[in-house]
């Protein structure tokens, strides 16, 4: 009751000093209150039947106000049977809210939206930035429903510089029901570069001569001359600041550098940046970053200072700058004289099997000691740790069930779960059985998600893991080779090298057979079929033979 | 003669009108400019591109609008003869219910032909259902609208050789206002084929049979946007000015789940699982329009906002000093919005209706608002549409400061969104949310969510606080960019990348 006296005041204080929208004016601050049932209700009269049950017919005062629930309606909008309070002055009501809403402050499910980019993932918080440039942190839970191109992917999905949606079912909750993840189409499709000819503003298009496009560390000519679509979001930049589309005109017969995305089959720029001075192209890891001077030292002790126009580019994403680690190794198009550089461009190589603290995905490698019927036990077996194969002594249990998909490499052959679990993949050596049918236990790949097996491939004897490189890059074509078999051609390619502790660029596309690999994608296996040109891999192959490939 | 001359107003045929509205040509995810058509072509199992031309004609009752297309299509590949020809009339009756300011539109296909030649082959349509039902809600400041369609396609194969199905389920939405417009469709085609081969070996007829589907989202989308121009004369009498721009794109994807096909057999169980975009930009329109030479917005924080407004008109005044930060009155922001917006006046459509005959002199509903006032209409105009309330039952107080309350309020009342808040018993997340008039909360926070409005450094939406000229022009642009960018990227990209 004094809650809602208390209320009366402040509206009626509000509507003092607002002469605002309010349906109607202000109304008599003098009279009586009086709460109850509607028991009935025309354009002239109201008849109240208070909790106490005493009965009062009323009129209503020309500047009447009508509440329902504190939002402004209109006489018409009140019913028989409602509780209502009332403000009168005399007979007549000078005020009268009603009372209906079942749920207050109910939304429908997936109500509340956030719309932007990811900045920041860390295991279950994620940080966005908004279209307005504000940052939120949202939570996921394992609720949380993840689409992507309409279809449900795990969350590990995620990277930073992805475009979500997030979706709540409460308007003041910060935990997140589902996400929608942009496509491929976030990702960045070429960096090119050319002469600015032209910059058409009607058409939104810039024209470039001499275009090159940035592949396997050296710019390769594409054509003489090429028209560009500018994004409605595009940036551009020169020498850190921001160029107006008006005064691109200004730039003309300047170098540009441009990083485009997929628009529905055509290039559509996202960011540009003018050259400033000269070009120089540098490989290396980054050993620290000075956030104050805005600047990158490199472990070759280069520096080369970085500005707002930069664009960084990280698991071929376009990202903001605080998304760069130490310790990261990169390809930078930097511009400058006299021994000072400023990035123009800060190509990330880095690739894992997880694309986030999100995810928790292992690869092994080890002898099958024991199999059960969901349960296999590793014995000297080997983790896939940054890039290089980690020896573990000891056992190592892992789960396994029928969604996992289990693959014969010597037969070449899908096999199921019982096949695995029955069949003579792990032997006990010692055994009588083992003995006379010379049997020994076999090797397998394992690609885990936390302790449950998503793929195990297995073969008779342990490959040499030494011997084997990770390879990372993206895929220009995938071919039936009548002499190698599926063959895949991975561009930009780069190598992990334990000596160097770095990725090593490769100036010319890899070759690489898949016919025997374990492809896996969104933690599915999937047939090199599903492979496309433009997607980003991360591979384990023996010089030519790729034995597990992820494609991210 | 003047009724004849009426029905050729009324019935007025208009051929290729490229900006007339933004709805993707027939229901078959192609994309076109003003010059050529293209769309793919699964009935083969294999995907197709086919291009060609489009002509669309529409006519339109008070109640009824007809649309026929009419493609003419090849292949892009000229060695491959291949041929499609289809006529189309779809016939959309409307059933307005401007008691709730919505409507619904029933459509159904009037007539058809279509024939495709491929290689030796000929698909002949003979039968095509269709049925599409939207709900269209007629908001002042534009129209929202969303739909459903179910369909199928029966072709024969060579008359007698087999027959190819295709059901095609969906739904469209899309939205229409001055500033843009766009339609979304989103379907899946399922189809299915039987057909006589003949077996090589024993030279018997076999039949083959194959399914497969597609998953079409195609959009047509129209935007108008200003851009500044400088002079490149110096010795001008003005600078620059603004150019509105307007412009449209047709982008279409399909994802197909085929068989991979030998010849005119499937190849096994493996299958052919890939997309393929299209897209299509019309020749943007320019207008130019007028200069502002305000005296006193020169380095203003606000020039930009100001000065965009003055070129669409929305401010009239031709006085050389716009005063930035003097307060805004309640009379000049519904002005603005109703002209900025171009909202449409039943005020105008009413006077010319009645012009001959005598009516009963204009009644304000406001005793401070007097019909013979400049601005009279923008006043009644606002009022009708729901936009705006008096201060009290008959007063309006045309002068009084405008609040950001107020602003606020009235520009989500011309989107129509006030119902997006949460139910009653919330609280925005302003930090002086207890400060927020109850008849603007629900405004304020939808205004929030949708990025109209943001807080200040201490998260404040300063609710009660006057509104300068300059905030409230900023504010106005900020509500055309809406209308522009963030419902094309809510009906498009959202949508479809």
């Amino acid at each position: 009751m004094l809650k809602k006296i208390i209320t009366l005041f402040l509206t009626a204080f509000v509507l003092m000093i607002s002469p605002g929208l309010s349906p109607a004016g202000s109304y008599a601050q003098t009279g009586s209150t009086l709460e109850g049932y509607i028991r009935d209700i025309s354009d002239q009269k109201i008849t109240v039947e208070e909790y106490d049950g005493k009965v009062s017919t009323l009129s209503f005062a020309p500047a009447a106000v009508f509440k329902i629930d504190g939002i402004p309606v209109s006489r018409d909008d009140f019913k028989s049977g409602m509780e209502v309070y009332i403000f009168r002055s005399g007979q007549n009501v000078t005020f009268m809210e009603g009372y209906s809403t079942e749920s207050p402050g109910y939304i429908p499910p997936g109500g509340k939206v956030r719309s932007g980019v990811v900045k920041k993932i860390d295991r279950n918080q994620i940080v966005i930035k908004l279209a307005t440039g504000q940052e939120e942190t949202y939570f996921t839970t394992p609720a949380t429903i993840v689409l992507k191109n309409g279809s449900n992917v795990p969350l590990s999905t995620l990277y930073e510089g992805d475009s979500v949606r997030l979706f709540f079912d409460e308007y003041d909750s910060t935990l997140i029901s589902r996400i929608s993840i942009q496509g491929d189409s976030i990702k960045v499709k070429a960096i090119y570069k050319g002469t600015l000819q032209a910059a058409d503003r009607s058409y939104g298009k810039i024209t470039l001569s001499d275009v090159k496009v940035l592949t396997d560390g050296a710019w390769k000519d594409v054509d003489g001359v090429a028209q560009f679509q500018l994004s409605d979001e595009a940036d551009i930049s020169a020498a850190g600041y921001e160029v107006l589309p008006n005064n691109l005109k200004y730039f003309r017969g300047k170098t540009a550098y441009l990083a485009v995305r997929d628009f529905f089959g055509n290039d559509r720029i996202y960011r540009m940046v003018i050259k400033n001075q000269s070009e120089t192209m540098v490989s290396g890891k980054i050993e620290d970053i000075n956030w104050y001077f805005g600047a990158l030292e490199l472990s070759t002790k280069q520096n080369i200072s970085f500005n707002d126009g930069t664009i960084f580019i990280k698991n071929g994403r376009i990202v903001d700058k605080y998304s760069i680690n130490p310790d990261s190794d990169a390809l930078i198009v930097a511009d400058g004289a006299s021994g000072q550089s400023t990035a123009d461009i800060v190509y990330i190589y880095d690739e894992d099997i997880n694309n986030s603290g999100i995810s928790q995905n292992f690869l092994l490698a080890g002898r099958l000691d024991e199999i059960v019927e969901n349960q296999l036990t590793l014995t000297d077996f080997f983790i896939l740790n940054k890039h290089e194969w980690e020896s573990f002594d000891g056992d190592k249990k892992l789960y396994f069930d029928d969604d996992t998909y289990f693959y014969d490499l010597e037969d070449k052959r899908q096999i199921s779960r019982k096949e695995f679990y029955s069949e003579d993949y792990a032997v006990d050596e010692t055994s009588k059985y083992a003995k006379d049918k010379g049997l020994r236990d076999w090797y397998g790949y394992m690609y885990t998600e936390g302790d449950r097996i998503v793929a195990v491939a297995v073969k008779k004897r342990m490959d040499s893991l030494l011997a084997q490189r990770i390879t990372v890059g993206t895929v220009e074509s995938v071919e039936d080779d009548p002499l190698t078999g599926i063959t895949l051609t991975v561009k930009d390619a780069r190598d992990w090298s334990s000596r160097k502790d770095q990725w090593m660029p490769k100036t010319q596309p890899v070759r690489m057979s898949i016919d025997r690999s374990i492809v896996i994608k969104e933690n599915k296996v999937i047939s090199y079929e599903d492979i496309r040109p433009g997607d980003t891999v991360y591979g384990i192959r023996d010089d030519f033979y790729c034995k597990i490939l992820f494609v991210k | 003669m003047k009724k004849l001359l009426i029905f050729f107003m009324i019935f007025s045929v208009l051929m290729n009108q490229g900006y007339a509205l933004s709805a993707p040509a027939g229901f078959s995810g192609g994309v076109n400019n003003e010059y050529t058509y293209e769309e793919m072509v699964f009935v083969t199992g294999k995907p197709l591109k086919f291009t060609g031309t489009v002509s669309i004609s529409e006519r339109e009752k008070q109640d009824s609008k007809t649309v026929s297309y009419s493609f003419d299509l090849t292949s892009p590949d000229l060695s491959e003869k291949n041929q499609l020809r289809r006529t189309v009339t779809y016939v959309t009756q409307y059933n307005n219910r401007n008691d709730k300011g919505q409507a619904i539109a029933q459509t159904e296909v009037q007539s058809y032909n279509e024939r495709i030649i491929i290689g030796r082959d000929q698909y002949n349509l003979e039968d095509y259902q269709f049925s599409k039902s939207d709900v269209i809600d007629n908001r002042p400041a534009s129209d929202f609208y969303s739909g459903n369609f179910n369909g199928r396609k029966y072709y024969t194969i060579n008359k007698n050789e087999g027959n190819v199905v295709i059901e095609i389920t969906g739904g469209d939405v899309g939205y229409e206002n001055f500033w843009g417009s766009t339609e979304t469709q989103i379907m899946v085609f399922s189809i299915s084929s039987q057909r006589y081969v003949v077996d090589e070996q024993n030279n018997e007829k076999k039949s083959v049979s194959w399914k497969g589907t597609v998953n079409v989202q195609v959009s047509d989308s129209m935007t108008k946007s200003l851009s500044y121009y400088d002079n490149e004369a110096t010795l001008s009498s003005f600078n620059g000015g603004y150019v509105r721009t307007t412009e449209r794109e047709m982008v279409s994807k399909y994802e197909y789940n085929l068989p991979k096909m030998n010849g005119n057999i499937p190849d096994g169980s493996k299958r052919n699982n890939d997309s393929v975009s299209l897209s299509a930009q019309m020749v943007p329109r320019v207008e130019r329009l007028i200069v502002p030479k305000f005296r006193d917005v020169e380095g203003h924080w606000a020039q930009d906002y100001i000065e965009k407004l003055y070129s669409l008109d929305v401010f009239d005044t031709s006085s050389s000093f716009f005063v930035p930060e003097a307060p805004m009155t309640r009379e000049e922001f519904i002005k603005g919005i109703i002209r900025a917006c171009n909202i449409r006046s039943s005020m105008d459509t009413q006077k010319k209706t009645v012009t001959r005959r005598k009516q009963a002199p204009e009644v304000s509903p406001f005793k401070d608002v007097s019909p013979q006032d400049p601005d009279y209409s923008y006043i009644k105009e606002g009022l009708d549409k729901g936009i705006v309330t008096g201060v009290t039952k008959d007063s309006f107080k045309p002068g009084a400061p405008l609040t950001r309350a107020q602003a606020v309020t009235i520009l989500v009342r011309a989107l129509g969104f006030g119902n997006k808040a949460p139910n009653p018993g919330y609280q925005t997340s302003f930090s002086d949310d207890d400060k927020i008039p109850y008849w603007a909360k629900d405004s304020i926070y939808v205004a929030r969510e949708i990025n109209l409005i943001e807080g200040d450094s201490q998260n404040r939406v300063n609710p009660n606080k006057v509104m300068t000229r300059a905030e409230a022009s900023a504010m106005l642009v900020r509500f055309l960019e809406f209308l522009q960018k963030d419902l094309q990227k809510d009906y498009r990209e959202n949508i479809m990348l």
